[in-house]
């Protein structure tokens, strides 16, 4: 099995090679490429999957594989190693499995780009680097997927470069993550410096006997990280720009399996955030803001790509609230069925864009069902999902996580968990009203995409057709999953990591069964929400069309804020990069042009080149001229050897 | 004064007559030439101090500078010879090639 687990990053890095090497060459090799890439992801799936038997067949078993050590300065010492526990069971499947059908879905996406084996290239390279991140057996490893995962998003971003927009897309990506990754790395160099390890398992033995503050410090430290990777806020900008690239990109990349690196990360280091009260409390606040004023955002919008983004970012509030409840489980939960419905929607999308010849505008589609029926059914269904219909996969995680934040206040005692009060509310009850409001919202911003696109009158120009075959499967398979994962697999999923979790679970079922009742209320209360935001987004968009223009006449101000999405981009140009652009320019002109440049490259050179010129006139080329020099030098060694004698002869 | 302390006045100045002759010398038989009076009085104060002290050491040393004088003519006419191939002339201040 060992062997196994090593086998499968390395399918999708052969992949990449393999179809980089072919894109020199012509059309016919091209078409390769993509059924090239697509075996390597399915390879990676099938291996995993044996995997998964293997753990799963022990119970409480974990498999390790240990490539090389990496490097050794005693005692400190990093392998490069993997692990395979539950928890990376879980998101390996996911990120093989939907990645699989992600790559299948991008041949026809792709299938007239000229450019396309650099595409599944990069994509190829983009599952080994994720793979990395989640089956390091420590942080360095991790952190190598990390960045190996950020370079490819920067890569798939601008994957069309020629347009400028794409690239600067692809830049701001790749710089808002650095600030992250800075504070990954400062956590890192802490927690070397508090244990003297790196390794997950080491780490968890450790951590209970470290500085309560500085675990608070480290802990606050790698979710800098994961506030970058998983675009939450400050730094969530570069998501909504990041959909410049591919669909099947954002679907992947900015969907499914990159951005819910932040929420593994902290799932892996469980036991640190378990110590770290304060963090979790910083943890469920920015998840529950971001939740929120993402779903804010994305009402308003009308690139059919951006209002998934925005809802990305607020579903990825949603798994970071389950994160500073300390439910990891119930996170990772999220994670998964997330992965199949946001999935299936971008690559809904991505059909309807194919389909209506690359518009993006929903304001130009409309009554698309008739054309596009499958794209439409499978919509649909994750629509109804991450809106969270009773009884699809989204309502099952979404319930979940609002069940735990509701009720942390009353575990805290069990999890050390502080309890911060907002006035007379307590923090957690705050962050379970705003997620009840952003899922209301998020069923009515979904809804509207759905209507828009797909219901009333066609308002574009070319005629849209239906997707082929190759793009509508992987659909069909997402929105089954979609669909049934969390009725079927729900309380099994949730079984499965109990023994993978240390905390949360046990907290959770006791919590469940002395609170049953209030738990089916609450239940029945969010199915209440989900309907109501969904019926309100029906009514909005068919019948009573004429509310949505009232609104946004009366409340001009408010719409006109949304639209310019709380001015968060403007707001950070005029704070932080005109100021730091003002003072590069300034280093540039002063320091670099005329002190680096000026005095001590070009001066260094004009010294020398002005010295030589003194000094040539020396090499006269005269033979006696030397010989002259050679003689009264020697005499002056003499003269000065006759002053300075160490004794006197 | 001593015997001695003539012969090494006697070398002083042949040293010195050799220094300048290869200081001011332009041909470079000449410059050779007075490399030559340079060796040989040093040859003259070995001996001389050889006698003095009463022992064989300065006289060997003689042998070897004879020995190596030799060789010096031999690679030195060749430089000469090589010098007029190419200039045409074995003046020194002809040879100026490597002027900066």
């Amino acid at each position: 099995m060992e062997k196994t687990l090593l086998l499968v990053p390395l399918f999708p890095l052969v992949g990449a090679l393999l179809t980089y090497v072919i894109s020199g060459k012509d059309e016919r090799h091209h078409r390769m490429a993509g059924w090239i890439a697509t075996f390597a992801a399915v390879g990676s799936f099938i291996l995993t999957f044996q995997l998964w038997r293997a753990l799963s067949a022990v119970e409480g078993s974990v498999i390790t594989a240990h490539a090389w050590t990496w490097f050794e300065v005693l005692p400190f010492k990093v392998e490069f190693a993997f692990l395979f526990d539950r928890l990376a069971a879980v998101m390996t499947l996911i990120i093989t499995g939907v990645g699989s059908l992600i790559h299948l879905y991008a041949i026809g996406y792709m299938s007239h780009d000229p450019e396309r084996p650099r595409f599944f290239a990069y994509l190829n390279l983009f599952l080994f680097a994720m793979l990395l991140l989640v089956l390091g057996d420590n942080l360095l490893v991790m952190f190598v997927g990390w960045e190996g995962v950020g370079l490819c998003s920067y890569l798939l971003i601008g994957f069309w470069h020629r347009d400028m927009g794409n690239a600067v897309a692809g830049q701001k990506a790749f710089v808002v993550n650095r600030i992250g990754d800075a504070g990954f790395l400062l956590g890192m160099f802490l927690l070397v410096m508090m244990t003297g390890s790196l390794e997950f398992q080491q780490l968890s033995q450790q951590i209970p006997y470290v500085d309560p503050m500085m675990i608070e410090l480290a802990a606050i430290l790698l979710f800098i990280g994961a506030v970058g990777k998983s675009a939450q806020i400050p730094l969530y900008v570069w998501l909504p720009d990041a959909m410049a690239g591919p669909t099947p990109v954002s679907a992947l990349i900015h969907a499914a399996t990159m951005v819910t690196a932040g929420v593994y990360m902290m799932a892996r280091m469980q036991v640190l955030y378990s110590f770290a009260p304060a963090a979790l409390s910083v943890v469920l606040i920015v998840g529950t803001l971001t939740a929120f004023v993402a779903a804010t955002i994305a009402i308003v919008q009308n690139d059919i790509k951006k209002v998934l983004a925005y809802s990305t970012v607020s579903q990825l509030g949603y798994m970071f609230m389950a994160m500073g409840s300390a439910a990891f489980s119930n996170g990772i939960f999220h994670v998964v069925t997330h992965a199949f419905f946001k999935a299936c929607l971008f690559m809904g999308a991505g059909s309807v864009i194919h389909g209506c010849h690359h518009e993006q505008d929903m304001r130009k589609f409309g009554g698309l069902w008739r054309k596009m029926p499958l794209t439409f059914v499978t919509y649909l269904i994750s629509t109804l999902a991450i809106a969270g219909f009773p009884f699809t996969s989204g309502f099952f995680s979404k319930d979940a996580i609002l069940w735990t934040v509701f009720n942390v206040a009353e575990d805290a005692p069990a999890m050390n968990h502080t309890v911060v009060v907002f006035g007379d509310i307590p923090l957690n009850l705050f962050c379970w009203g705003v997620g009840v409001l952003t899922a209301l919202m998020t069923a009515f911003y979904m809804t509207r995409s759905l209507m828009m696109t797909f219901f009333g009158k066609y308002r574009g120009h070319h005629e849209p057709h239906e997707s082929p075959m190759v793009m509508t499967i992987p659909l069909m398979i997402l929105a089954a999953l979609a669909a049934g994962f969390g009725f079927v697999y729900g309380e099994a999923f949730m079984e499965y990591l109990v023994g993978w979790t240390r905390i949360d679970m046990q907290v959770g079922h006791h919590a469940l069964a002395e609170h049953n009742e209030v738990y089916h209320t609450l239940e029945l209360f969010s199915m209440g929400v989900a309907i109501l935001g969904i019926v309100i987004g029906v009514l909005c968009y068919s019948v009573c069309s004429g509310i949505p223009k009232a609104l946004v006449k009366h409340a001009k101000g408010l719409h006109n804020f949304l639209v310019n999405k709380w001015w968060v981009d403007e707001f950070y140009q005029a704070v932080l990069i005109r100021p730091l652009s003002g003072f590069s320019t300034f280093l540039f002109k002063s320091i670099d042009r005329v002190l680096i440049d000026g005095i001590l490259v070009n001066g260094s050179g004009m010294f020398v080149e002005a010295g030589g010129d003194v000094l040539r006139r020396l090499q006269s080329g005269r033979t006696s001229s030397y010989a002259f020099l050679m003689f009264v030098s020697l005499f002056l060694l003499i003269l000065l050897y006759l002053v300075f004698m160490p004794v006197p002869i | 004064m001593g015997a001695v302390t003539g012969y090494l006045y006697l070398s002083a100045l042949l040293f010195s007559l050799g220094v300048l002759g290869v200081l001011v010398g332009r041909n470079t038989i000449v410059i050779l030439m007075c490399v030559e009076l340079m060796l040989n009085a040093v040859n003259i104060a070995f001996e001389a101090l050889s006698v003095h002290f009463q022992t064989l050491d300065g006289q060997i040393a003689v042998f070897f500078v004879m020995s190596v004088a030799a060789a010096e003519v031999a690679v030195g006419l060749a430089i000469v010879i090589t010098l007029f191939r190419n200039y045409l002339s074995v003046e020194t201040h002809d040879a100026v090639t490597l002027r900066g």
